[in-house]
């Protein structure tokens, strides 16, 4: 109902504005039609075309200028390549003189036709015109009539020729100035562009291609000026503010913000303009990210160019770049061109430009003799297997010089396509990284050194990265089920290149985020590992320990709850606890309650050595690693310490948790059944924290659960409905498109001939009124004179009949 | 050496093929019979499969021309008569060592020779070699009977077989006669001692047998000619069939079955077997008893328990205290899982329940909840979501006005049997609100549900119920990604960040 009222409103809103601007104002039907129709009769007409005086908006004075302007440009048509326009000119009856002088100038037409037509048109000034300027110059140079007009014309046609050759020699002379021109330009040009291009410079003159050499200019890099550089203070602060961005919007993603606005559709009031000025902060903060997601990239890229300057092959370049910034800078500072100043600027330049390069060079050839042995340049590997082939033979250190130059070489901004190749040489790097910790023994430290370059590549192009980094996951995930489908839902812990990816992630990636394409799913896998494979050695307890250490830094800073981790080390003080041989303890899955591993980390005799508290990644977590060499009190102490310290920090994290007590009440318990009195002390020591602290966390009271107190919600209310385009009729949906837009064209003219007829009726109606007006004041005037006329036939007769009474009246008195 | 032997072989066969085949043309040839059953004796796969194949060809013919049809008025003493009844003895000896072969270690023999058997059997069925009265259908009761104890044998293993024989297990009278043996056999192995290979048989036979789906009071669909009055034939009694189904399988669930068996038993009972049954009810003794027996086999009890309880009207006391009791950690881990969580829902779905049971079941799993692995919570916590949502009364659960007091301790009894003394009422799902907390997102804004009025509508399980791990998986990685947010403190190396966690426990060496 509401709606259908709107409607109709809108219609006749629309209407309205619509005729407005069809109809014809009555005042314009008079001056127009009303003219016409005045002027019906008439076989000729005044039209004036002086500038302007149509145009009402214009003031007189306006007026005025834009004519005399007009006029000036006229004149300025002319005198385009006049040099000394600044010299008065001189007139006579309003025509310039200088123009009567230039009319034979030869510059206006071809050089075939020329002739003809030059003398042509002489023939015509003279003859027709009357020509009272040349005649008049003619008496005075020629002095007098006494040439006959053959003479005169001989004389034309010497001159004519005479004024062809001329040109003819003018038009040589700046062919060879343009070519001298282009010689010079060249010489100077390649003093120019120095370093780049002088292997160029040996081909390009043989080309002596003009085409080639403008395109490149065109093409040229154009300087823009520089900000000045910036204080330590000042790039440290920025620093600062980026990485403070930064952390809000990991925190903003942490709570999932966006991701929820993103689906919301907020209800705008009815007051709400649209013009950004409502209170509508949610949209101001995912415009805000988005800004800042730009901006991490643009840092991203700028810190990549920061890392370019240390780089030997982008410096000449960068030098070449900053050459012509100055040389641009110059061009724009004097803008009137003047010669010898450039020259004098662009020598200090080189004076001051001259310094650095020696320096860099100094160092280069430094850089050079160190790494004499590598070539600066590599083709980006195509697959892995190139790759490969390129690292395998060098050392540890040359390895990393090696992908850090592929890097440099293919910086996206050198070449279209780099870009790819970049991404490309990611996931090999990640496919290497993997593999480099599957060597025998693990080369770790080369894979900790490739770290930094996988997080510069990341920088780069971030969901590339995510993609490759995420597809190796999904091959583990899925290696580790078809075990799982194999071993009735039991998996198998993976290799030391897998564990080692999950912590790449981490490092690569943020962990905090409340959905992440990459870190969630490498969660959920980590945790299915720790939920689903049996623990039957001391392999499987390590991993399980560094999965859940992994599990740990994953949720560090979101605080998030991880129930698999925690069962996980629960099992883990079960393994190393004394067991009542009457009784099962119930027990969480994947540990069991009965078999042969339930004692596998219990300490049966009293320890004194000082624990290992760390443990070493290759020589435990590896595959086909010695299990008889962890089958010592050693190696179960530094487990049991492990797991105290990870219980210990899972317990901070969820120090606020309202379940607590009930998460963590299980782990107390088993920390009493530990063999405590077997363990060194600092150890004792390190459990009875650990007992404290869960003691001191169950003391937290808590609330009754309460409902959030819902918001009102606002009252509905309608608000116009505003079409850009407003057609005057219904929407009709359904149909395909070009039937819809015929049917709007049908329209549109149905409306446009009611329109047209419906002016012409008014443009009738108007001249009827004015004949009848006209008919009428006719009429009107007939009648006037009819009555005039009577009044005046009354008048006689009255004056007649009163002489004819008296005539009688006399003859009746004589009588 | 290898060569000559196959030369030998295929000579052999030949030998065999030829030999059967004048058996077969004339009479003279008849003592083929002999050198065939001599040769049969071989272990050999390719001999065992052609003198297999000569028997069949030979006795099929014999069957169908008549000529082993002995009937009384047939003179003993003719040479006619003499002929009949060697042949007859022939055929029972073939008949032995074909059931004999049954427990050959060729599985290609096997198969054989019980499609030779079946054949037989088929033969016979159409033209019996024995006078057959009027009434009684021409099934070779015995002969069939020899096989059957061949298939169920006590000391192998016979799955595979007993799954061909599948085909034959739709022929009415098959069916019947398989059923009468197995419980003629069960009992009499009850008293002697038997195998678990036996048990193995038994289960196999019994899974394979069905009914039509068709209910039809008549079964007509039979391998052998059939007397014409079909009512008064016992064999094509649907009734008479469930009767001996039934039977079969209550004699069966007496035997002490091992515990794979018994899970697959109960597995298939309450779809593959309740059905059948003239009174679903006799299994009421073996469900109660296996669903007392705790973990996995009251899960799986639970589903024909419930058919009992829903469609039979079994009166079962404590019913939900033993469902609750069912709820402890191990469930989340269980192969059974979608199933318990699908029957459960089904327990709870009526709206009559007292409210503190509900609520004692909620709070039970939401304990659980925390020792849960995350597909396990994909189902638990839209679980706990519909039970609040059916039964209004406990919304106290997650919205608690009465009492603003703070509590130090949970007053719900974790290790309480009985629900309704567990005092759920008095507590809160704090469980689900440290949930909202999970690291995975959709389970997080699950829980998170409760801090927000219900919805009218329940949340769908039935999608939910097989969730795992990798589907959790995939579906975090199905969506292309569009953004993705880095890290922006650079790294040194792998644990020279900043939030490193791993360097704790661990170094690099």
């Amino acid at each position: 109902m509401g709606k259908q009222k709107r409607r109709t409103y809108l219609i006749k809103l629309s209407n309205k504005r619509k005729e407005s601007e069809r109809k014809i104002n009555p005042f314009e039907r008079k001056a127009t039609l009303l003219q016409e129709y005045g002027q019906r009769l008439k076989s000729n007409k005044f039209v004036d075309k002086r500038f302007g005086e149509h145009d009402a908006t214009l003031s007189v004075e306006d007026k005025m200028m834009k004519r005399f302007a007009l006029e000036r440009a006229k004149g300025d048509k002319v005198n385009k390549y006049s040099l000394n326009d600044n010299e008065e000119e001189l007139t006579h009856y309003g025509q310039s003189l200088s123009e009567i002088e230039k009319f034979d100038n030869p510059d206006i037409s071809d050089e075939d036709d020329e002739d003809q037509g030059r003398i042509d048109g002489k023939l015509v000034s003279q003859e027709h015109f009357g020509g009272f300027l040349e005649n008049s110059n003619y008496v005075s140079v020629g002095g007098g009539d006494n040439k006959s007009w053959k003479e005169r014309m001989e004389e034309l046609i010497t001159k004519s020729k005479k004024e062809k050759h001329e040109r003819q020699m003018e038009k040589e002379k700046s062919l060879q100035l343009t070519q001298q021109l282009d010689d010079d330009w060249k010489s100077l040009r390649f003093l120019m562009a120095s370093g780049r291009n002088k292997e160029d410079d040996t081909v390009k003159p043989k080309k002596d291609d003009y085409d080639i050499a403008v395109r490149e200019l065109q093409f040229e890099m154009k300087s823009k000026p520089t900000d000045r550089l910036k204080t330590e203070e000042e790039l440290a602060k920025e620093e600062k503010e980026r990485l403070e961005k930064q952390e809000s919007d990991r925190l903003k993603r942490m709570q999932g913000i966006l991701e929820d606005d993103e689906h919301k559709s907020t209800h705008l009031s009815a007051d709400d303009l649209n013009d950004g000025f409502a209170l509508d902060y949610k949209e101001e903060t995912i415009e805000a990210s988005d800004g800042d997601e730009e901006d991490k990239d643009q840092q991203g890229s700028g810190e990549d160019e920061g890392e370019g300057e240390d780089n030997d092959e982008i410096d000449e370049e960068k030098e070449e770049t900053e050459e012509e910034q100055s040389e641009d800078g110059d061009d724009s500072d004097d803008s009137y061109g003047d010669l010898e100043s450039e020259d004098q600027g662009s020598d200090v330049e080189e004076e001051d430009k001259q310094k650095p390069t020696l320096d860099l060079k100094k160092k280069k050839k430094v850089m050079e003799e160190a790494r004499k042995e590598l070539p600066y340049t590599f083709k980006a590997p195509e697959n892995y297997e190139d790759l490969l082939e390129l690292l395998q033979t060098q050392t540890e250190s040359d390895q990393l010089i090696i992908i850090d130059r592929i890097i440099k070489c293919h910086h996206p901004s050198l070449a279209e396509g780099n870009k790819q190749k970049l991404e490309s040489l990611f996931s090999f790097l990640v496919q290497y990284y993997g593999d480099l910790t599957l060597q025998e023994p693990p080369c770790l430290s080369l894979a900790d050194k490739l770290v930094p370059v996988l997080y510069g590549l990341t920088q780069q192009s971030s969901v590339p990265a995510a993609i490759a980094v995420l597809d190796q996951i999904k091959d583990r995930q899925e290696e580790y089920d078809t075990i799982c489908d194999r071993k009735a839902g039991r998996g198998l812990y993976p290799g030391l290149d897998t564990l080692l990816l999950l912590k790449l992630v981490a490092v690569l990636f943020p962990t905090s985020d409340f959905r992440h394409p990459v870190t969630t799913p490498t969660m959920l896998f980590i945790c299915q590992m720790l939920a689903q494979t049996p623990v039957n050695h001391e392999r499987d307890v390590a991993v399980g320990l560094f999965l859940c250490n992994l599990c740990l830094e994953y949720i560090y800073l979101s605080r998030r709850f991880v129930p698999e981790a925690i069962n996980f080390l629960h099992g883990l003080l079960y393994l190393a606890s004394k067991k009542d041989p009457n009784k099962i303890e119930p027990v969480i899955p994947p540990f069991k309650p009965v078999g042969k591993s339930i004692n596998l980390l219990e300490i049966k005799k009293p320890v004194k050595e000082k624990i290992q508290t760390q443990l070493k990644m290759s020589e435990v977590l590896t595959t086909n690693m010695d299990r008889d060499a962890l089958n010592n009190d050693g190696f179960r102490l530094s487990v049991i310490s492990s797991t105290v310290v990870l219980l210990e920090q899972f317990s901070a994290v969820y120090d606020n948790y309202p379940s607590y007590q009930e998460i963590f009440s299980p782990i107390k318990c088993q920390c009493g059944k530990l063999p405590v009195s077997n363990y060194p002390e600092s150890l004792q020591k390190q459990i009875q924290r650990l007992v404290n602290n869960i003691t001191d966390g169950m003391e937290t009271k808590r609330k009754p659960l309460l409902m959030q107190k819902k918001k009102p919600p606002p009252l509905k209310m309608f608000e116009p409905k505003i079409e850009e385009v407003f057609d005057d009729r219904k929407k009709r949906k359904g149909g395909s498109k070009e039937i819809n837009e015929k049917q709007k064209l049908v329209h549109k003219y149905k409306k446009e001939m009611k329109g047209a007829i419906r002016e012409i009726r008014k443009d009738s109606y108007m001249i009827a009124q004015v004949q009848f007006q006209e008919q009428k004041e006719k009429d009107d005037e007939r009648k006037r004179k009819v009555k005039q006329l009577y009044g005046l036939l009354a008048n006689q007769e009255g004056d007649y009949r009163a002489m004819k009474r008296n005539k009688s009246h006399n003859e009746n008195k004589e009588k | 050496m290898a060569d000559e032997t196959r030369v030998k072989n295929v000579v052999l066969l030949q030998n065999i093929k030829e030999k059967a085949k004048l058996c077969c043309d004339s009479p003279k040839f008849a003592n083929n019979i002999l050198d065939i059953i001599n040769l049969a004796q071989t272990e050999d796969k390719s001999v065992l499969t052609a003198c297999v194949k000569a028997f069949h060809k030979i006795f099929t013919q014999f069957i169908g021309n008549g000529e082993l049809y002995t009937s009384p008025e047939v003179d003993d003493e003719s040479k006619e008569g003499k002929y009949k009844i060697w042949l007859n003895e022939r055929y029972s000896d073939v008949y032995e060592r074909l059931v004999e072969l049954l427990q050959c270690k060729h599985a290609t023999v096997k198969e054989l020779s019980l499609s030779t058997l079946m054949k037989l059997v088929t033969a016979e069925g159409q033209n019996p070699i024995t006078v057959i009265t009027a009434k009684q259908s021409n099934f070779p009761i015995h002969r069939f009977q020899e096989i059957m104890r061949g298939l169920i044998s006590v000391d192998y293993n016979h799955k595979d077989l007993i799954t061909r024989f599948q085909e034959y297990l739709d022929y009415d009278d098959v069916r019947f006669h398989v059923l009468k043996f197995l419980i003629k056999d069960i009992k009499e192995k009850k008293q002697q001692k038997y195998s678990d290979e036996y048990l193995n048989n038994i289960y196999a036979m019994l899974e394979q047998i069905s009914f039509p789906l068709i209910g039809n009071e008549v079964l007509s669909n039979c391998l052998c000619k059939t007397p014409d009055d079909l009512s008064v034939f016992k064999v094509s009694s649907l009734k008479e069939q469930k009767k001996l189904f039934s039977s079969a399988w209550v004699q069966f669930l007496q035997f002490k079955l091992t515990s794979s068996l018994y899970r697959s038993v109960l597995v298939i009972l309450h779809d593959k077997v309740m059905p059948y049954m003239t009174n679903p009810l006799l299994l009421s003794d073996f469900l109660t008893e296996s669903y007392n027996v705790g973990g996995a086999i009251s899960l799986l009890a639970l589903n024909g328990l419930f058919i009992l309880v829903h469609k039979f009207n079994l009166d079962y006391p404590e019913f939900f205290t033993k469902l609750y009791a069912l709820f402890e950690p191990g469930v989340f881990h269980a192969k059974y899982r979608a199933r318990f969580f699908f029957l459960a829902d089904l327990f709870l779905t009526s709206s009559h329940l007292p409210a503190y049971l509900v609520a004692a079941f909620a709070k039970k799993l939401s304990r659980l909840c925390l020792t849960a692995p995350a597909p396990g919570l994909s189902i638990a916590v839209p679980f706990i979501y519909n039970l609040i949502n059916r039964h209004p009364n406990c919304n106290v659960l997650i919205h608690r006005t009465d009492s603003s007091t703070e509590l130090s301790a949970d007053p719900f009894l974790m290790d309480e049997p009985d629900p309704s003394k567990c005092k759920a009422l008095e507590s809160s799902l704090w469980e689900l609100k440290t949930l909202q907390t999970h690291y995975n997102p959709d389970i997080s804004k699950m829980a998170n549900r409760i801090e927000h009025p219900l919805q009218t509508s329940e949340i769908d399980l039935s999608e939910l119920l097989e969730n795992n791990y990798h589907q959790l998986f995939e579906k975090e990685t199905r969506k292309k990604i569009k953004i993705a947010p880095v890290t922006f403190i650079p790294p040194k190396g792998l644990l020279i960040t900043n939030d490193d966690k791993i360097g704790l426990c661990w170094t690099m060496d």
